[in-house]
Formats: structure tokens, sequence, C-alpha cells
């Protein structure tokens, strides 16, 4: 009687080892791909310290969406946050805030073909020259000379004076033989830059926290400031558009928005003459105007979160809820849509083939 | 598969100790057993889970984490040993689970949860979970349940001495020292507990590209407290207590394993201190109990996330603390008005106190709040068959009144081994602080999650010899206003009221006990399923469907079998949960979902027992598969380790 409890209690606790299963850690199979060669990358953000952010390819002439492009090739994940898409040299470089890292992929299979790593808290890039890619950076208080050969980062440019101020750069963009770059975390300039010295050169003070950048076609620069949050310690007002001539330094004109309003993204048209602008609905204002109008794009049901135009389309990100995969459409430069595509979690840059 | 192989050879190793030791003779020496009578008249015990202390006290256990994680179904969200662990019930969120010790809200008034990885197991002799009716009364904002920690005195014992000491795998080291002392009049308890772990453990970090074998940085802890307690019982009618609680803790914050931004860089730790004290009175005669209690709850947290850029030096993103105090305060009457009617009224009032700070934005707020809570109960045996308990709360929130909650539970005693409950309930929970006052995203326009919560069970006892015991329940809920913290587009995040939340489930419990000669099996089988789903208007625009709410997962399994022969035990556990999806949108899905958890645990534990003490010797087997897997995204787990301690006890 004794032997068989002690029999029957053994069994039950091997056979359980049986039941017990393998957990599917790691097991991504990979996929093989070949693009066409006219497609649009995306770069979702994800959540931060989910580990979620992708990258979606989609295919303009077949209107075909891959999503998790670089996972399906590679086997990895792309990592956490990403922030910002560059074709530079025939390669893809995607950006990787919470990662400390840059992966730089071939954009026809999508493998993997280097990356730049060991960097704090990666943000935006800027291709200076061919040979070389800056990194800006959201806590080491400088920019990130990085070899687009070697993907080594050879030197640094700090936009601090003294050690007593911290500013970090945010987007980059060329004016001339100059960079220009925004301090947008809890700041309120712009930095020129001297590419060939690596110095900062000069700074226009803007309105709070200078989020996008860009520059129309007659050298006016644009600046969307998002007037920090309520209760901020550096201050908070709301939301303004500001254009700025970056020679004179001068602000020539303010729009402001109302209290409650969080526009997120501005972005040129092609031409450089009209300026797109995402305030809950989408805007196109000429850049002779600062009059927004009526929008043309209806922002309801939506939360639109970026904003590219491109001679081929205009791709306007939608992050829905921020947790889930969101949406981009492509409309034509008469605001009618021509597609939906369903992407990762936020929509955030985007990069032509 | 070598692991595997040496699993099987560590368990058949185990088995020929355990036969060979039928050839010896030893006696079995039963453990403390506390048997308590039912003093309650409408019987909410069916919507409670105790967890037998008895059972698990062969095993070396430090935090709650790891108690309620291997012997039950309920899902603890937690990375490695020693890091945050949230505790989800029936399909909810862990602002959702409140906690008390000796009737004190162990809750964070600054986020609403709390850390039961910070809950030192030592610290408490009795511990209960609670659902809907039954942890109404005690606590307020249990819309998932309650878990109730307390101390118990002991009385007439002498000195009882007990120390434990375990190392393990990855320089894990755990001591802890119980010192308790009673008379007919005094009793006190002191203990004191020391657990560390470097938690360098290797993993294959198949995350990144020549990831390769990598040991896990920064994921070590190091946790210390004491507790003091006195009982004091001048006469069979009074008794006092005093009950304190002093503890400090440090820990890395590991990032994700893909993460490449150097050894150096994006270093987070946590510190925290907590200094906890309650003072407690009862009176009480025949038919009437009266109980005043009053304590606080003291914390100080501290997160700092440091960086080392080359050429630059080291620097400092982030250094964030917070000091939060709570002040809690209870008066409760009870009063057995005939045997078949008992009435309860009780009155607690909390005022709660955050202030934070970020030093490198130089962002700090404050905020403070008083809560009162009104509670009545009323039980009833209407028959000796049928029973019924009510109640009914109000509270009142920095002077504002709310609709009040309420519950009515009605339990049937069909013969001696079978019962059944049903219980509706109302019941609400209120923002936290951090949910209202945070900077930035604190949103003060958030309105109080409401519940309407049905329940139903039976739970039956085998007869003979063979002890067997069925628990089944059911419940349907629907939560209103749930919050939710989520991400905006000015880059932080912000909670908000989601219209609707509906969560469902099904629990089992069994425990098939049979003891013959000097041998015991004792099998414990635990399954929960937990559908929890937002029903909001427009919530499936993005998801695509109704999904599952992110990680609670939809199943969770216990299973515990113990076998004591003579001095020896062995017992297996396996705990088993489905995938937990990360977003709302319930996929499958390698970047929004993690895989279904299976993990498997060995303990073996040899007492020795002689005239003045008695020693156990214990053994553990973590992962006994060696399984490489994650609890939560891209955080790597260990694979198969183990723990070895020693327990002595003063007789």
């Amino acid at each position: 009687m004794k032997t068989r409890y002690h029999l029957i209690s053994w069994l039950m606790a091997v056979s359980l080892m049986f039941i017990s299963g393998c957990m599917e850690d790691d097991m991504r199979p990979v996929t093989a791909f070949v693009t066409s060669g006219n497609g649009v990358f995306i770069a979702c953000e994800g959540n931060f310290m989910y580990g979620n952010a992708s990258l979606t390819y989609y295919d303009r002439e077949s209107r075909e969406v891959t999503n998790q492009a670089f996972l399906q090739a590679n086997g990895i994940p792309l990592g956490d946050v990403a922030q910002d898409l560059l074709m530079h040299n025939g390669l893809l470089w995607v950006s990787l805030n919470n990662s400390g890292k840059a992966y730089i992929i071939d954009p026809n299979s999508f493998l993997y073909k280097g990356k730049v790593s060991g960097l704090t808290s990666p943000r935006h890039m800027l291709p200076v020259n061919e040979n070389e890619i800056w990194i800006s950076d959201l806590y080491s208080g400088h920019i990130n000379v990085v070899d687009a050969n070697s993907f080594e980062v050879s030197g640094q440019i700090s936009l601090n004076r003294d050690a007593s101020t911290t500013h970090n750069a945010e987007q980059m963009l060329r004016y001339e033989d100059k960079v220009i770059c925004n301090a947008w975390s809890y700041d309120k300039y712009l930095f020129i830059i001297d590419p060939a010295t690596g110095e900062v050169s000069d700074s226009i003070e803007t309105n709070w926290q200078p989020k996008k950048i860009c520059l129309d076609k007659s050298g006016k620069l644009w600046a969307l400031c998002d007037g920090g949050y309520e209760g901020s310690p550096f201050g908070h007002e709301p939301a303004s558009l500001q254009r700025i001539d970056p020679d004179s330094k001068a602000i020539e004109a303010t729009i402001s928005f109302q209290d409650d309003a969080t526009p997120t993204d501005i972005s040129l048209n092609s031409t450089g003459d009209s300026l797109y602008l995402i305030n809950k609905h989408v805007y196109k204002l000429p850049i002779t105007t600062m009059d927004t109008g009526n929008h043309i794009i209806s922002g309801k049901g939506h939360n639109f979160y970026s904003i590219m135009a491109h001679p081929q389309g205009v791709f306007l990100s939608d992050a829905g809820n921020y947790m889930d995969p969101g949406f981009v459409y492509v409309y034509n430069g008469n605001s009618e849509m021509q597609d939906s595509i369903k992407t990762g979690i936020i929509p955030v840059d985007f990069a032509i083939e | 598969m070598t692991n595997r192989i040496l699993a099987y050879l560590f368990v058949s190793l185990l088995s020929v100790s355990g036969i060979a030791q039928t050839q010896t003779n030893d006696t079995i020496t039963l453990g403390e057993v506390t048997v308590e009578a039912n003093a309650e008249i409408g019987d909410l015990s069916m919507l409670r889970t105790q967890i037998d202390s008895l059972h698990i006290s062969n095993s070396m256990h430090t935090d709650m984490s790891e108690v309620i994680g291997e012997n039950t179904a309920v899902f603890i969200k937690q990375s490695v040993k020693g890091s945050v662990a949230g505790m989800s019930l029936r399909g909810t969120n862990s602002t959702h689970t409140r906690v008390s010790w000796n009737k004190l809200p162990l809750n964070s008034p600054l986020h609403g949860t709390v850390d039961i990885s910070q809950l030192p197991f030592l610290f408490t002799d009795d511990i209960s979970i609670n659902y809907s009716a039954a942890g109404m009364m005690m606590n307020d904002g249990a819309l998932g349940g309650s878990l109730e920690l307390s101390t118990r005195p002991e009385w007439n014992q002498g000195i009882n001495l007990e120390y434990a000491g375990a190392a393990g795998s990855f320089l894990s080291f755990d001591n802890y020292l119980k010192f308790n002392w009673s008379g007919n009049k005094i009793s006190y308890s002191g203990r004191a507990f020391h657990s560390s772990s470097k938690n360098t453990f290797p993993y294959e970090n198949n995350d990144i590209i020549d990831g390769g074998t990598q040991i896990r940085q920064n994921a070590d802890f190091t946790t210390y407290g004491l507790m003091q307690g006195i009982h004091y019982r001048p006469s069979p009618r009074h008794f006092i207590s005093l009950n304190g609680w002093i503890q400090s803790g440090n820990r890395g914050v590991p990032g994700l394993s893909t993460n490449e931004s150097g050894e150096n860089n994006n270093l987070s730790r946590q510190n925290n201190d907590k200094l906890r004290a309650v003072l407690a009175y009862k009176w009480q005669k025949k038919d009437f109990v009266t109980e005043a209690w009053s304590g606080a709850d003291l914390q100080r947290n501290g997160f700092i996330t440091r960086n080392y850029i080359s050429g630059t030096g080291r620097f400092i993103s982030i250094d964030s603390k917070n000091r939060t105090a709570s002040v809690h305060s209870g008066l409760s009457a009870r009063i057995h008005l005939s045997g078949k009617h008992r009435i309860k009224a009780m009155v607690r009032h909390t005022y709660q106190h955050a202030h934070s700070e970020e030093a490198i934005k130089s962002i700090r707020y404050d905020a403070s709040r008083h809560d009162v809570f009104f509670s009545g109960s009323w039980e009833y045996r209407l028959s000796d068959k049928w029973h019924i308990h009510s109640l009914v709360k109000e509270d009142v929130i920095e002077g504002e009144f709310h609709l009040p909650n309420a519950a009515v539970t009605v339990s049937h005693k069909s013969s001696k081994n079978l019962s059944f409950i049903g219980s509706l309930s109302r019941n609400m929970h209120h923002p936290s602080l951090s949910d209202l006052h945070h900077v930035p995203g604190g949103n003060p326009d958030l309105l109080p999650e409401a519940s309407i919560t049905a329940d139903a069970g039976m739970h039956y006892t085998g007869p003979g010899k063979l002890k067997w015991k069925h628990k089944l329940n059911a419940y349907v809920r629907d939560i209103t206003n749930w919050i939710m913290w989520r991400p905006t587009p000015q880059g932080y995040w912000q909670p908000d009221n989601i219209e609707s939340v509906k969560t469902t489930g099904i629990e089992y419990s069994g425990n098939l006990k049979k003891k013959v000669g000097k041998s015991q099996v004792d099998v414990r089988f635990s399954y929960a399923l937990n559908r929890s789903v937002n029903t909001s208007t427009g919530a499936s625009l993005f998801s695509g469907t109704e999904g599952q709410i992110p990680y609670i997962p939809i199943h969770a399994a216990n299973f515990s079998p113990t076998y004591t022969w003579k001095s020896w035990q062995i017992s297996y556990q396996w705990n088993a949960y489905s995938e937990r999806y990360t977003t709302s949108n319930a996929m499958p899905d390698v970047l929004y979902s993690i895989y279904p958890y299976f993990m498997s645990n060995l303990h073996l534990s040899h007492r020795i027992v002689c005239k003045k003490y008695k020693l156990t010797l214990t053994a553990s087997v973590y992962n006994l598969f060696n399984e490489s897997y994650r609890s939560v995204l891209w955080q790597p787990m260990p694979g198969i380790n183990f723990r070895f301690g020693v327990k002595f006890n003063l007789l």
C-alpha cells in the first residue's frame, strides 16, 4: 500500500515535467525580402520601455505593406522608441532613442548592415556631408559626429558654452554652410553651428520648446513651439508657430494657438512654398502668410502625429490610442486620400526609398 | 537538453533519497496549527483565499511576490527577483489591489499601488486574498480584491527563536531572525531580515546583433528591515497592540535587452525607506466588540539615472525623489443582537500627503487629501442553511460625498459538505494623488472608477478519510471610468478615464490530502480564467478587436503536489500563465505579447528534531527545466538556479 502511494506520487510529479512545456523564447523565423525600390519606410516609435518600435515598408506600386520589416528580416527587434529615419548613401539609418543606438539597414532587403552604439539617447540625424552623419541626443548635451562609412563615433559637438548651461539638440537642418538645430526639451533656443569647426556660432531665442523646425524656399526658418506643459518649472505658454529669418535672427511672425492646443508636426511641401501643420486637424498655409485658414484634413476621430509632404504624396500618421498599431494615410496634392496603411505603434517618421 | 537531463537526475536522486529513508525511524512533528471558530454569521469565507503558511513553511520565501506567485493562480507582474512586482486580481490592474497590514493600508498615496516585492514574508503570519464583499469593509478601492496581511500574537509560549539563512545562485543571500516571547498577558515578537542578490545571471541575448551570452547587469538588490510587535491583554476583555516596521532597500533597474547605450549609460537605481506603525485597541465582551486603531505609513523613494559620456564625464539625467505620508485611523463596533443578527459599524479616516520632485528639471509638486469612509454591515442567519450579509459604505473624498457603495451576499449551506454563495456589489476606486496632480500629465478632471460585480461560488469538501476540497467561483464585473495612463503627443504619459471595461472570470481551487502511515500526499491546484476587455465605444477602432487589457493573462494556473514522508518533504510547484498582451489589440506577436509562461520549481526539505531545537534543511531548484524565458517584454530571466537554506527553531 505504502509503496503504491509512493509510486503514484512520484509518477504524478514526473508526468508533470512533460506537460510543463517549453516557452517560446526567441523563436523568430526570418524572411528574405527584395523590395521594389519604390517604397516608403515608416518608423514606428512604439512605447517607452516596451521595446516595440518597428519599421513598416509600404510599396507604392503594389500598395503592399510589410510591418515589422526589420524583425522579419533579421530575427531581432528594432529596439525601444524609434525616433528618426535617414536615407544616406543607399542605406537606411534608424535612430533608437531608448536603445542608445542607430541601426543601419539595407533598404532593399531590410537586412542589418551596421550600427552606431554607445549613444545616450539618440534623437535625430543629419548628413553633414557624404562621410559624416550628425546624431543629436536628448540628454548628453552634445551632438555625436559619426563616420558614415565605419559607423564609428568620431567626435562630439557641444551646445553648451560653459558647464552651467545644458542644451540638448533635437532636429538639425542645413542652411547654406551652417547647421541649425533646435533645443526642445525644457529649452527655447535654436543654435547655429559651423560644421567646419564644430563650434556654435550663434543662437536664436524662440518661444518655449521649439519642437520641430523646417526651412522654406525663401530661406525662412519655421519653428513649431509646443509651449511646454502646465506646471513646468521652466515656463509654459500656448503653443505657437514662428517664422524666423536665420540671417538677422529676427522672429518675423508668430501664430499663437489656443491654450489647450497641442500641435505635433510641420512639413513643407516639395516646392517649399506651403507649410503643412498638424494642430488636431491638418492645415496648409502659404509661406507668405501667417493664416492657417480652414483645415484641409479633418482630425475628428484621429490623433494625427506626424506628416511628410513629398512630390509623390503627403504621408500623414495617425497614432490612434498610442498603444495599438496606428495608421498612415496617403494623400495627393489635392488632399484626397489615396491609401490607408496599418502600421506599427505610433508611426513617427518617413523615408522615401 | 543537458540541463533537462540534469534536472531529471536531480529528481531521481531525491527519489532514491526518499526511498532510502524508509529504512529509518523518525517522527513527524507537526507545525503550529491554528484552529479558528467561524465567527461570522454571514459567511464570506468563500470569497477569500487563505494562503496556508504551514504548507509553504518548508521553503525559504523572502518576499510576498514569491509566496503569492508560486502558490496561487494570481498574476504577479515582475521581471527579476527583487524588482518591482505588481499584483493583479480578477482581471484588474495593480492599483485595484488594496494591501493592508494589521489594518494599515499600504498602497502608496502617490501611485495607488504596492510593490509586493517589498513586503517581507517574515513580517506577517496570516495572508488572505479577499474578493468583492469580503474586502470592501476594510479597504477602499479594492475593485479587484485585497491582500490582507496580519501578525498574530502567541500566548503562554515562552521564548521562541527562529533563524533562517539561505544562499543561492547569482550571489543571493537571505537571512532572517524571529524572536518571540509570550506570557499570559504580554506577547512580543521581534523580527529582522536581510536579503540581497547580485542577480548576475547569464543569458543568451538574441535581441541584438552579435549579442551572444551576456551577464545581466544592474539587476542587483539589497533590502533589510526590522519589525517589532507587542500585544498586551491586561484582562480577557482588553487587547492592546503596537506593531512597527522599518525597512530600507536599494536596487538596480535593469535596462531592456535591446539597449546598446553601453554599460555606463542609462544606469538607473531605485532606493526606498519605509516606516510603518500601527497601534490598536480591542475591547470585547460576549456580544460586543469594539476596536480602535491608528497608524502611519511613511515612505521615501528615489530614482536616479546616471550616464557617462567619454570626454564629458559623468552626468545625471534623472534624479527624482518622493516622500509620502499616509496616516490612517479607524473605529469599529460589532454587536450580536441575537444569535441571528449581527451589526457592525466602522469609520475610517486617511490623510495622504505626497511630495515629489525631480532635481534635474526642477519639477516638484505637493498634494494631499483627506478621505473618510463610513461603513455598516448587517449579518442575518435566516436559518441553519441560509445566511445573509449586507453592507453599505460611503466614501467622502476631500469633503465630497460620492454615491454609496453596497454589497449583498447570500450563502447557503446545503449540507455538511456543500455550500453556495452569491454576491452583488458596487464599489469605487478613487484616483491617486499622482493620477490627479503628477507633473507633467496629472489629470485633475479624472472621475473615480466604479464597478458593479456579481459573484457566485460553491465549496465542496469530500467526505471520508480522503480530505479533498473544491472551491469554484465565477464573477462578472463592469467597471466604468477605468483609469489608464497613456502616451500623449507632448511626449509624456497622462491618465484618462476609459468608458467601460468588462471583466469576467472563473476560479477553481482544489486540495487533496491523503495520509498513509508516515506518508502524506498534499496536492493543490488552482486555475483562474480572467477576461478583461475594454468595451468602450470606439475601443476597437485601433485595436481591431475588443482585446484583453494589457498584462492581464486570460488563463493562470498553479499546481503543487507535496509529498511528506516522516521528516522529509518534497514539493513540486508548477505555475502557468497564458499569453500576456502588452497592447489592447490582443494579437499574438513577438513585439506586442509575451508567450505563455510555464515554470517548474522543486523544493526538498528535511527536518531534524531534537529535544531543544528543530533544524530544517532546504534545497530548492528554480526554473527546473532551465527555460530561456522572460515575463516582461525584453527583460531576460535566469535559467536553472538553486537555493539552499537552513532554518533553526528553538523549542
